[in-house]
């Protein structure tokens, strides 16, 4: 009883604090703390050049004033707790006090994790500032707020420290205590800070894919929200049921824009463990808001069948981390007319500092190598192997281009090992037979080099299917957190379940990997770039040895920095971590995942990377979006008839043969080469889209629209026909 | 000069309208696929690519409130927005045209907040299925009261219903047709001056297993019994559209959840194709079996059938012919993906779906890959082969694994009377009749080119047969009664007995002449013929698919079933008194399988040379080929048995009892092992989860 009242009481003295609008306040001296601020609790902790911090001692929000643009942002939005307000009325639910948290906790118990699994859920007011269980320390430049959660007792603290250009926030890993009945699953980090209603206009970036923006000013009922993991889902997790198709968060970057200014937020520390959430304006709240997501333990199921497949029974398991690492999410303020998502990728891109040069414009292919097909010989069957795209054929590729004076760089998949999949881990180089064994490779990579093509070969480091070699399918690959291994199936298209009857794949354990790529490494004797399969999109845990995707993302960037002091290295797919060691980036993602609450999508994966790395375009861009994305045009096939691959496991490759798409990759490359063959080592600067038309701005001043309305349109002083592009400006 | 200019005008105004798509190439959240001709899934491209999702606020018109259907008239979209008790008209980028509210008939104003059912006739009316008012509203189409349909009063339709009409319909004679809730005798009909006419259409109770059983079980249930037990009842039509040529499609749900398609014709009678819609494929696991639930139907103006799958947010598209064009959509929250699919509607080249619990709707739009397939489908389906042959190319560039085009290919190389090059192709789309029709062709002009080759080569052949087997009755039959011919060796034993069986099989026992290498050897042949049976039959004939064929079944085949016999045979003589030892049945009937590989060998090398039309011949061989070794069978029990006619019938017929048990004890054997194989992997997995 005295609690509830005490809570009341609580609740209204915020209530009564937060009447009193955002404060406007002259400046007043670097210790002075504006006189609303004041009321407010909150007392000056830093300052800089262009900020300063204030915070609150019981409550460890904070207030940090933009000097450039003489605005105050606090940590949460406190018009949700005033009565007077339409926010107090349009915020329902957890939401409401989420909106002025600081942290927001879900757990689970671990008395009943196997049997349910829906985490529960707590936030640092409703929890921790409401029972006055913080605890606020001055730091360095900054502070340490001390969050206990009484229900689990559970202390998180996290460490608010401006800098240069805005601040950073931690969550202190080695310091989170937790209670010994429950797991924390994941802790929020300011999941009321970059939040804007609809009297702002602008947009919420997320990086879904290429990049995409919600914008601020659009209702979308309660249709969606999103949320997804940085660097994809943990590979390594059974995945049961194949849900649909995704283009998954490769960099760890977010941000919102409301009116001129913009806030950015770079995941510095563990973004591997990392999700990205955001959600828009709805039934439940005036908000459309973004914030990230510390994934302190991954929650897996299995299924225990009892004697037939008709009594089955789910058990859930949550990873049990024993060292909690840093997470730590740098946040930057940006101003007038950077106060964008071309802003927001020139932050990135500073932050990352490539040191990469691009190549050339190129025509990127990938090329399919062996295959392995059933066949018998009097009736007793056998794998026969068969060559997709010999080294021969290959060349043929390359000459045929190379002849319209147009340079290849070609990924060669399957070229080694069993072909294609792998079935003892791919550790000899050992140039598959059918395709003309070493000799033909070597006189095909010698070919290439006159020509001035680059190869990748493609091998893969991550799956095998069988034992041998010194690695066990058994013992040396990744276990789920029930001790069982996962293997990794292709599913059926129809109905979305494994592909029963093939033997599946397993991925190797991060040590495993570093091993196989040792023992590569010495028997490799081609004069050639090597492709990293897989290093640029799976990323996993190995739950048994306690190897967190942290772990994994470190032991990875050994591995590539190793071989990228060596010789060349290309990437499937485009996780941030390997942009500093890729000379070529294989398919980076040109659109989001179109979840349903993006306007558009926006090239900030191409904005970051162009200049410093070559990259390709996805299969299926056309002209206009390589032209409006930097990006190389790129195909992929075998030389052969794919007809041939009918009732294999490789009829994915249908309608893939080389002659179906040669003449259309040699035009687009022509046309494209025509626009980047000065801009290929420029950097992007500004990109935007309006009414149809895409405008896209080089350092050195040229400027590319691209129209994609219906209309001839007049930009920049040029006239852009309809499905058309134009040139301005520039050298 | 007027005209021109307003002419003009408009086609500007048109082109602002036309919706503007801003961004590069979509992303698509699912993956394309079809159906080969053993009904595994296989990759395909994506036939559709979603384009716009539409809340009530984008089409702007205000937030729909759980809109129920859809149907087009004319250019626009009809959305029935029930929740708001309103029809939205929109154009087909989905942008606002107008809207209709109440509806007033006869100076009362009606409003229909549960409709389910909205259907814009020929001349424009509209017909509205207002569920919960439990009437038919129809309205002229800018919203004037015509008239309300109302629960006929007729003995046919029980008091107790209530007249909650789900769908209606109109077709072109003006009769419409309408859904009712609880009504399971097919559709209810009223004229054209809404007077009732009768049921339309009732779907059958299904001839399931499982009906029968019940069935059988029902005669020797007590009346009580019977009561209790559930009664299979028909299955009710979900939801209908009419065709291009007035028939009516609907989509049946069976009390099981199974769906089925059903293309009827005015009178109601089915006329509808082998087709089987929907998803072929199931999950093993059966927990989480999802199987195909349609929920509407739309047919196109060239014929094609849009069916929406509520179960898994998906459009399957087929032809007219019942060809499947492609499959798109799904469940989810990205662009293209459905939360609660409940309509489907086309308009010019775009498919809209709307989602009822989103209260949004979903256009996507056809590319080339399905321009071109449908232009192939339909020449292939007026019969103009050869026109067909360039788009079939570019189908193939598109998808080289679509058997649908190298069927079309195939045809329109027939047409040109380039056999044999259409062979292939038929061979590629697994069409053996195409393919064995084809190769009449060839044939016959094999012939033609080679008459005199032929004639020869057959006269050769013949003589060549009579000098052999004079050859080999001179050699080897017996000169007299004590003497033995060349053949009664221990090697050569399993050719005399095919002549000879009951005085070979009995002196190879006696003497014990059996050879167990030879009786392994002939058993390999015959799994090798199996086997050549499975890879080598001439295509006219052969079902199978070099990657199903399993060496094991086949070693099964051959071994075992011999085996097992042998085995079933010789316990039950041994207690019949039968003379013969293990080895000596098991010998015997494999010596007696040699007339059946010859046979089989035979069979293999006709089918090459044979068209499905002489399949009789290839009976006829094969046929002969089991009725010899039969008979060599059942005369070498009885003399190695040494037993009367009577008594090898009726050890045969133990035999067969035997063979029954064993089957039985192995099958029994099996599951038990199978059940403590798996209890202890579920105590052993269980042990190191819970660890």
């Amino acid at each position: 009883m005295f609690k509830r009242v005490f809570l009341v009481f609580l609740s209204a003295l915020m209530i009564l604090s937060f009447a009193v609008n955002v404060p406007v306040i002259a400046e007043n001296g670097a210790q002075d703390v504006p006189e609303e601020l004041k009321t407010d609790g909150y007392s000056f902790v830093a300052e800089n050049d262009n900020f300063k911090l204030y915070a609150n001692m019981d409550t460890g929000d904070f207030c940090i004033y933009d000097i450039i643009s003489g605005n105050y942002r606090f940590s949460g939005q406190p018009s949700v707790l005033d009565q007077d307000s339409e926010a107090f009325e349009l915020n329902t639910g957890r939401i409401k006090t989420e909106l002025v948290s600081m942290l927001a906790v879900n757990y689970v118990q671990l008395s009943t994790v196997t049997s349910t699994a829906v985490p529960l859920y707590l936030n640092s007011y409703a929890y921790c500032v409401m029972d006055g269980n913080v605890t606020v320390k001055i730091i360095k430049n900054g502070y340490r707020a001390e969050y206990y959660f009484s229900d689990i007792a559970t202390k998180i603290p996290v460490e608010i420290v401006l800098g240069k250009t805005g601040f950073s926030a931690t969550i202190v890993g080695k310091d989170i205590k937790t209670g010994k009945k429950f797991r924390v699953v994941s802790i929020s980090l300011l999941p009321g800070f970059m939040a804007a209603d609809k009297s702002y206009s602008g947009y919420v970036f997320v990086p879904s894919g290429s990049g995409a923006l919600i914008p601020l000013n659009a209702t979308k009922g309660d249709v969606a929200t999103y949320s997804e993991t940085v660097y994809g889902n943990d590979t390594a997790l059974k995945v049961e049921e194949y849900k649909s198709e995704a283009n998954d968060i490769k960099v760890p970057v977010y941000g919102i824009k409301f009116n001129d200014t913009a806030i950015t937020a770079i995941i510095t520390k563990g973004d591997a463990t990392a999700n990205i959430n955001a959600d828009s304006d709805s039934f439940s709240t005036s908000f459309t808001r973004v914030y990230s997501q510390y994934v302190t333990s991954i929650i897996d199921s299995t299924t225990l069948f009892e004697s037939n497949f008709e009594n089955q029974r789910i058990i859930y398991g949550a990873e049990d981390r024993k060292k909690l690492t840093d997470y730590s999410v740098k946040y930057v303020f940006l101003h007038g007319s950077k106060a964008d998502y071309s802003g927001m990728a020139e932050v990135y891109r500073n932050y990352l500092g490539l040191k990469g040069k691009a190549e050339k414009p190129k025509l990127m292919i990938s090329v399919y190598g062996a295959a392995e097909k059933k066949d018998s010989f009097l009736g007793i069957p056998y794998e026969k192997r068969i060559a997709l795209t010999s080294f021969d054929e290959a060349e043929k590729i390359t000459d045929y281009y190379n002849k319209k004076d147009i340079p290849v760089t070609m990924q060669y998949i399957g070229w080694n090992n069993n072909g294609i999949y792998n079935k003892k881990a791919a550790s000899k180089y050992s140039p598959v037979g059918v395709l003309g064994g070493q000799n033909g490779l070597s006189d095909f990579l010698e070919h290439s080099k006159k020509n001035g093509n680059s190869v990748y070969l493609d091998n893969d480091f991550l799956l095998i299917k069988k034992s041998g070699r010194g690695f066990s399918v058994y013992s040396d690959v990744c276990k789920s957190i029930f001790n069982t291994r996962t293997p990794i199936y292709r599913f059926m298209l129809s109905v979305y379940v494994p592909v029963n009857n093939e033997d599946p794949s397993y991925l190797l354990t991060p040590e495993n990997v570093r091993k196989l790529t040792d023992v590569f490494s010495n028997g490799f004797k081609a004069d050639a770039g090597l492709s990293m399969s897989g290093f640029g999109e799976k990323l996993y845990s190995d739950f048994s040895s306690d190897i967190s995707r942290s772990d994994t993302l470190e032991t990875f960037k050994k591995i590539l920095s190793d071989y990228s002091s060596k010789q060349k290295i290309a990437i499937d797919g485009a996780n941030a971590y390997t942009f500093k060691y890729a000379s070529a980036i294989f398919t980076a993602p040109t659109t989001s995942d179109g979840n349903i609450l993006f306007s558009e999508s926006v090239p900030f994966i191409q904005m970051v990377l162009h200049g410093s790395v070559s990259y390709s375009a996805e299969y299926g861009n056309d002209l206009l979006d390589c032209i409006e994305y930097g990006a190389n045009p790129y195909y992929y096939g075998i030389y052969d008839d794919a007809g041939m691959l009918i009732e294999t496991s490789y009829n994915w490759l249908y309608g893939s043969t080389f002659d179906n798409w040669k003449k259309e990759a040699a035009s687009v490359f022509k046309e494209y080469n025509k626009v980047y063959k000065n801009l290929y080592n420029k950097k992007i600067v500004s990109h935007n889209r309006e009414n149809g038309v895409s405008k896209t701005v080089f350092d050195d001043g040229t400027v590319i629209y691209v129209n994609r309305s219906d209309k001839t349109v007049n930009a920049g002083g040029k006239t852009v026909k309809p499905q058309g592009y134009a040139v301005s400006g520039g050298k | 000069m007027y005209k021109r200019i307003t002419a003009l005008l408009l086609t500007v105004i048109l082109i602002a309208l036309a919706s503007v798509q801003v961004e590069a190439a979509p992303f698509v959240p699912y993956k394309g696929y079809e159906y080969n001709s053993s009904d595994e899934s296989v990759p395909a491209p994506v036939g559709y690519e979603p384009e716009m999702f539409s809340l009530g606020g984008d089409i702007g018109c205000g937030d729909l409130n759980a809109p129920t259907d859809m149907c087009v008239y004319e250019d626009n979209l009809f959305i029935l927005d029930s929740g708001n008790s309103r029809i939205v008209v929109t154009d087909a980028n989905l942008k606002y045209i107008r809207e209709i509210g109440e509806i007033s008939v006869d100076g009362e104003s009606l409003n229909y907040k549960s409709a389910t059912g909205i259907f814009i006739c020929e001349n424009g009316n509209i017909l509205i299925a207002d569920t919960e008012g439990c009437r038919i509203i129809e309205c002229t189409n800018d919203g004037k009261g015509v008239r309300v349909f109302k629960k006929p009063k007729n003995a046919m339709i029980a008091d107790s219903i209530l007249f909650s009409v789900k769908k209606v319909i109109r077709d072109h004679n003006g009769v419409t047709y309408a859904v009712v809730d609880g009504i399971n005798d097919g559709a209810v009909t009223f004229m054209e001056d809404g007077s009732f006419g009768g049921f339309f259409a009732s779907n059958e109770v299904e001839k399931t297993a499982e009906v029968i059983l019940n069935y059988i079980w029902r005669s020797f249930m007590s009346e009580e019994q019977i009561r209790n037990s559930k009664t299979a009842s028909p299955s009710s039509i979900t939801n209908f559209d009419v065709g291009k040529k007035g028939f009516l499609y609907t989509v049946t749900k069976s009390s099981k959840g199974e769906s089925s398609v059903r293309l009827l014709n005015f009178k109601g009678s089915n006329l509808e194709t082998q087709t089987e819609f929907g998803d072929l494929e199931w999950d093993r696991k059966i927990k989480n079996s999802v199987s195909t639930s349609f929920i509407d139907v739309d047919v196109d103006r060239e014929g094609y059938i849009y069916l929406l799958d509520s179960a898994r947010g998906r459009v399957f598209v087929y032809s007219e012919d019942g060809y499947l064009v492609t499959v798109f959509g799904g469940v989810g929250e990205k662009v293209g993906l459905m939360a609660s699919a409940i309509s489907v509607e086309t308009l010019g080249d775009r498919v809209y779906v709307l989602d009822t619990v989103r209260a949004a709707v979903t256009s996507y739009i056809e590319n080339d890959y399905t321009k071109t397939l449908k232009t192939a489908m339909n020449l292939l389906d007026k019969g103009e082969y050869a026109k067909s042959r360039d788009y079939w190319d570019k189908v193939l560039k598109y998808n080289s694994n679509s058997t649908v085009a190298y069927y079309g290919i195939g045809l329109a190389l027939d047409e040109e009377g380039n056999y044999k090059e259409a062979l292939g192709y038929f061979k590629k789309a697994y069409n053996n009749k195409a393919y064995s029709e084809a190769f009449k062709e060839v044939r016959k002009d094999f012939i033609k080119d080679n008459f005199v080759i032929l004639i020869l080569a057959a006269v050769v052949f013949v003589v060549g047969i009579i000098v052999l087997s004079i050859f080999l009755k001179r050699k080897f039959s017996r000169k007299n009664a004590y003497e033995r011919s060349a053949l009664e060796n221990k090697y050569a034993a399993p050719l005399f007995t095919l002549v000879h069986p009951y005085d070979g099989f009995e002196r190879l026992k006696k003497e014990k002449l059996w050879s167990i290498p030879i009786s392994l050897g002939i058993l390999f042949a015959l799994f090798l013929t199996l086997t050549a049976k499975w890879f080598l039959t001439g295509f006219s004939f052969n079902t199978n698919r070099p990657i199903d064929y399993n060496v094991f079944i086949t070693l099964l085949q051959a071994f075992l079933i011999v085996g097992v016999t042998a085995i079933a045979n010789w316990a039950v003589c041994t207690l019949i008194e039968g003379k013969g030892r293990l080895k000596d049945i098991f010998c015997m009937m494999v010596y007696a399988l040699l007339p059946l590989v010859f046979c089989e060998i035979i069979g293999v090398v006709l089918s090459r040379a044979f068209t499905l039309e002489e399949e009789a011949f290839l009976i006829a061989v094969e046929v002969f080929g089991i009725l010899y070794t039969a008979s060599l069978i059942f005369v070498g029990f009885m003399s190695i048995h040494e037993f009367s006619f009577k008594k090898t019938v009726l050890s045969i017929i133990m035999t067969v009892i035997g063979i029954a048990v064993i089957i039985f004890l192995a099958v029994l054997f099996v599951g038990l092992l199978q059940q403590v194989v798996s209890f202890f992997e579920s105590i052993w997995s269980e042990a190191v989860i819970m660890s």
